[in-house]
């Protein structure tokens, strides 16, 4: 689990972070701890305390786990284009932007499991099915391509750190609003989250990178519709 | 002919009184424009491989543009387009050794006009090379500018591999203006898209380009330019993600075919020449420093503007402001040991290409003559693809366009004469406008859509 967070890290360190990172770190791995997210498991439809912090760390977890290389390519524009005894700040910037949106990403998804029925495997099969409508609409698309934008980097003064920070939070909303959906799929898997979790963050990748953007939603919108009819089975079965 | 043969492409512009090659293209050309446009020999399949607005069909769209991969596919490209050329050649009862031609802008004078084959308009008959859809003056003879057509700079370009460099940056294979234009690619190639298209003409669309039978004269002469390059010694990537790329194109008949990047590097594996590959007097004038003969490292940006230019057709300027902490090296770029200095115009966005190509320019003084133009010019920014770039198809990612041009040997001259001191640097972009016949008049262009706004989001300075 402290893999994708450990990736963080070395990236993070990479461009100077070194107390930055440990400081987040550190307390993403409080918030991420398996006594957290059983406790997202053992109180669904309740917002306990537990289950706040329980899903705002999934939340951030999901961000590392699977955003981490689909986000490379936006980092390393901000590294690149702004001054090299400046990238710590500007690095820093846009993560706090991009992990921002993630938290606040985190806290619609807590919300929501407090209104969402009690088994797992319903919530499960409802984030599946929701995931592969998902897939197919137009705003996937569009959230897909504004990954891929970037924006002028100011070298100087409080306007390049703004300015980045707002990149950040741009970069992540597109990042949620093309994966939003996805990431409602593992939390209620319990440790078979950490695989599909795996998967999903392979699938973003995949996805940002194809040359057939359609053909790969759709395929996956395929994929997530049989899983959710699989679960609906396993579900039936196990009463 | 047998398979042995080399064919010779020839300048179109010094063919032999009496040669038939362009008139059997214009029947060629016919020939395919009157096939089924499901047909992958028919002229409107052959240029929807390029861009195409309307629907796609298999291979559509597959242009390589803002990547390294620029002149491989082109060269692909073309070769089997001038194959089926031939074969309608032939089937017309035109010579079985019929080559493409190219168009050498390059050389000025006369031969930066436009080929009159191309701008006839005889009244009585069709003339398949004639399109109306071009910038105004081009069907007149007027010529493209110097600045824009010249082949120079691409030419002295020491390493291929590289946005300032002479092939462009290595780019994901299956991606479309992906901000790695190579100089080639900019200049001659982008600026005389935009030259001979305008503001709404099929050249300055990469959707609609190769619609216009000129188009494959004008990449035959960028093909013709990497041979020369070459022919001087320089070398291609060599790595196996570009040698080992593979692009896929319809042959003779339809049938499909596919080279690799390595398969083309050599024109004389797909049997064809140039009548010459000498390189044009005007590249030994270009003193490449000596610090720019071996592929440069990281460039670190070390200065900026301090916001967006909107360029509208009328000339702009800008000043870059160098990092206090990095003065003393910019001061000393392109000297010996110095760094290497390169200008970014970065983040350029508009809504649509206004085909307008503009010289920069370093550090202008307030009234420049001829000889301050020449001399502080560092290449040239147009808008080929602005359109793909906002708006880009399915499978393909948005990014803004990006220029990279090499001012080391600039800011040398200017910090020889005590006008550059490392500090700060003016940028001048001033268009560059069709040269009129003798006598006749520059043509002002007051289309709106020349006047298309294009947002140049930075304006850089880096040191490598």
């Amino acid at each position: 689990m402290t893999i994708p967070l450990l990736a963080w890290a070395a990236l993070l360190a990479a461009y100077g972070l070194q107390r930055v990172n440990a400081l987040g770190a550190g307390a993403a791995m409080q918030w991420c701890s398996p006594q957290a997210m059983a406790g997202a498991v053992r109180h669904p439809g309740r917002l306990t305390a537990t289950a706040v912090a329980s899903g705002l760390g999934m939340s951030l977890l999901m961000a590392a786990a699977a955003m981490l290389p689909a986000t490379l390519p936006a980092l390393h524009h901000v590294a690149r284009n702004s001054l090299r005894r400046r990238r710590r700040a500007v690095v820093a910037a846009f993560l706090l932007g991009y992990l921002a949106v993630w938290t606040g990403a985190g806290a619609l998804q807590v919300a929501a499991a407090a209104v969402m029925p009690a088994a797992a495997l319903s919530a499960t099969l409802l984030a599946l099915l929701l995931a592969a409508v998902w897939e197919l609409t137009p705003l996937k698309r569009a959230a897909l391509l504004a990954c891929h934008r970037s924006v002028p980097i100011p070298l100087w003064g409080a306007g390049a750190i703004l300015t980045v920070f707002r990149f950040g939070l741009r970069i992540g909303c597109a990042c949620v609003g093309s994966c939003w959906a996805l990431m409602l799929i593992s939390p209620g898997l319990g440790p078979a989250g950490l695989p599909v979790m795996a998967g999903v963050g392979a699938l973003v990748w995949f996805q940002k990178r194809t040359r057939y953007p359609r053909l790969v939603t759709r395929s996956t919108a395929a994929l997530l519709a049989g899983s959710g009819v699989l679960v609906g089975l396993l579900a039936g079965l196990t009463g | 002919m047998s398979p042995e043969t080399q064919f010779v492409r020839r300048n179109a512009w010094t063919l032999p009184p009496g040669d038939e090659t362009l008139h059997f293209y214009g029947v060629a050309v016919a020939a395919m424009k009157a096939r089924e446009p499901q047909d992958p020999t028919s002229w409107s399949y052959q240029a929807g491989i390029h861009g195409s607005e309307k629907e796609a069909r298999a291979l559509f769209n597959e242009c390589k543009h803002g990547s390294w991969f620029f002149l491989a596919w082109h060269r692909m490209f073309v070769y089997y387009f001038e194959r089926i050329v031939r074969e309608a050649v032939i089937a017309a009862g035109g010579p079985a050794d019929w080559t493409l031609p190219y168009w050498n802008y390059s050389l000025g004078g006369q031969q930066a006009t436009m080929p009159v084959p191309f701008r006839a308009s005889p009244t009585a008959i069709v003339n398949p090379l004639y399109v109306s859809a071009r910038a105004k003056g081009i069907n007149e003879g007027h010529a493209l500018p110097s600045a824009a057509a010249s082949d120079a700079y691409a030419l002295s370009r020491p390493v291929y591999t590289g946005i300032p460099e002479f092939g462009g940056g290595e780019a994901p294979p299956n991606q479309q203006f992906w901000s790695q234009t190579g100089r080639v690619e900019q200049t001659p190639h982008n600026d005389v898209h935009n030259a001979i298209g305008g503001p709404t003409g099929l050249m300055a669309n990469p959707d609609t380009a190769a619609q216009d039978p000129i188009f494959w004269l004008h990449h035959s002469n960028i093909d013709r330019i990497w041979a020369v390059w070459n022919a001087q010694g320089k070398k291609d990537p060599e790595g196996p993600k570009w040698t080992e790329q593979t692009f896929k194109f319809f042959d003779v008949g339809g049938k499909p075919a596919e080279k690799t990047c390595a398969e083309v590097i050599s024109t004389n594996d797909l049997e064809y020449t140039y009548d010459t590959l000498a390189p044009p007097a005007a590249v030994a004038a270009i003193a490449v420093p000596a610090a720019v003969t071996a592929a440069p490292g990281e460039p670190e940006v070390i200065g900026a503007n301090d916001g967006p230019v909107v360029l509208t057709g009328q000339p702009a300027s800008t000043t870059v402001a160098i990092d206090q902490a990095a003065v003393d090296r910019a001061a000393t770029a392109g000297e010996p040991g110095g760094p290497n200095a390169y200008l970014g115009v970065e983040e350029i966005d508009g809504e649509r290409n206004p085909g307008t190509v503009y010289g920069v320019y370093l550090d202008l003084p307030a009234e420049p003559d001829e000889q301050a133009l020449q001399e502080r010019h560092v290449g040239n920014v147009s808008f080929f693809g602005l359109e793909r770039a906002r708006n880009p198809r399915e499978g393909e990612q948005a990014h803004k366009l990006r220029v990279s041009m090499d001012i080391s040997h600039v800011l040398a001259k200017l910090h020889g004469t005590g006008e550059w001191d490392g500090r700060a640097l003016t940028v001048d972009f001033r268009p560059l406008r069709l040269v009129p016949p003798p006598g006749e008049a520059e043509i002002a262009e007051t289309e709106a859509e020349a006047q298309a706004p294009v947002q140049i989001g930075r304006v850089s300075v880096s040191l490598a």
